[in-house]
């Protein structure tokens, strides 16, 4: 594993952003390390799939090269970059099979709970906690998945996150909601899972 | 707990609320244990998505990425076509390819013409001397090649430098011929061949046959 880059701020990746533009292949390495991790996990996230991810990942990355210059500065770098990353997932996205589709939802997080309880997490070890996520993030709906990962891992902001999927902010904060209603639904259901694996076997 | 301050949280866990509502969240906190958990079960998700992230080599695709945008360049031909293009002399480019096929076929005409001549009257010379086509560029020349990342502008600018023009290229590996006033043929090639973008520069006689 190559060591782990620099991170780089907005106004450095902008910058750099610039340097892009007039064909400089160091800054574009220097970008490419700096964000090729955030993209390619949002990617993976969207699509679920390892190779399709890197795909996406060099095609933003390329597009990032091609249209360097296009870029006014209004957005912030890594939403610029996010944004782009969207739409050659969702371009992955829409060519796969019909029924490689609609696995997102089962009857695990499909059912709601009563109320936000903060329970979920202290019962659970690290290791089950990182995992218990995983699992329950997958069993989410497309467009509730991208909502948590832009939030909590790419720290977008609302007006970002209503821009990137192309809603107004209201719906971004009712995807919030019922994401995070289901994560904790479905981290309860583990938990009781365990409960009830553990019982059977003492 | 407020519905509003479950619509703040995420966004105060990320850093991205506005001053007047980071505080109010923070007065929110400060008085409501149940905020303060729940606030905890926030950055716990957080955490858990970071951590839930798979570790991967900040190079990955990275040399593929570079393949698809050195394949995007425009090679050194069209550089200098779009040059030639830019410098006016789109018309001269336009005008070169039925001129050498005007060429080609006269060419074709004159030796068979030749032959004729030399099957009908190989004794004589003269006729055959008057009907051989001339080259059209006699040398010598300058058989130049670049660097990949050569810049049209400085090709220019080096060209410029020994009062060379080009006569020919490029060829199909990259070979440009360039004229230099007579008799400055050696000089220029030393001088040329200690420029960064030229990669290899000779002196030879004229064009080759496929010119």
């Amino acid at each position: 594993m190559a060591a782990k880059p620099q991170p780089i701020d907005d106004a450095k990746a902008k910058e750099f952003l610039g340097r892009i533009a007039r064909q400089d292949e160091a800054a574009f390495e220097t970008i490419y390390k700096a964000f090729s991790r955030r993209v390619f996990a949002y990617a993976l996230y969207m699509l679920k799939e390892p190779d399709r991810a890197e795909e996406v990942l060099v095609d933003t990355m390329h597009e990032v090269w091609r249209n360097a210059a296009r870029f006014r500065g209004d957005s912030l770098f890594s939403t610029w970059l996010i944004g782009i990353a969207r739409n050659k997932a969702l371009l992955v996205h829409r060519g796969r099979r019909a029924d490689e589709l609609h696995d997102d939802l089962d009857e695990v997080a499909e059912t709601e709970v009563d109320e936000l309880a903060p329970e979920g997490f202290a019962e659970l070890a690290a290791k089950q906690r990182r995992e218990g996520v995983q699992a329950c993030m997958q069993k989410l709906s497309q467009e509730h998945r991208e909502c948590l990962q832009l939030v909590f891992y790419q720290g977008c902001s609302l007006a970002d996150v209503a821009h990137l999927q192309g809603v107004p902010e209201n719906t971004v904060k009712t995807r919030l909601y019922h994401a995070r209603q289901r994560i904790k639904n479905c981290l309860r259901l583990l938990i009781e899972r365990e409960g009830a694996d553990s019982g059977a076997s003492s | 707990m407020s519905i509003r301050l479950s619509e703040l949280l995420p966004w105060y866990v990320n850093g991205t609320l506005k001053d007047e509502e980071r505080e109010w969240v923070d007065r929110c906190l400060a008085a409501d244990a149940g905020a303060r958990a729940e606030l905890e079960w926030h950055r716990e998700l957080q955490s858990s998505i970071a951590q839930s992230v798979s570790e991967v080599a900040p190079d990955l695709g990275l040399a593929r990425t570079l393949r698809h945008i050195r394949a995007d360049r425009p090679t050194l031909g069209d550089r200098i076509r779009s040059w030639l293009g830019g410098a006016g002399l789109g018309p001269v480019v336009a005008l070169a390819r039925p001129i050498a096929v005007i060429a080609a076929v006269s060419l074709i005409g004159v030796q068979s013409v030749s032959i004729y001549v030399l099957t009908r009257h190989a004794d004589d010379a003269q006729q055959i001397r008057a009907l051989r086509a001339l080259p059209a560029d006699e040398g010598p020349l300058l058989r130049v090649n670049f660097a990949p990342d050569a810049r049209e502008a400085d090709i220019r600018l080096l060209l410029s430098a020994v009062e060379g023009s080009l006569a020919g290229g490029p060829g199909q590996l990259g070979d440009y011929y360039v004229r230099v006033p007579a008799g400055t043929e050696n000089a220029a090639a030393s001088r040329l061949k200690h420029e960064r973008i030229v990669a290899a520069v000779e002196v030879v006689a004229g064009l080759p046959d496929a010119y």
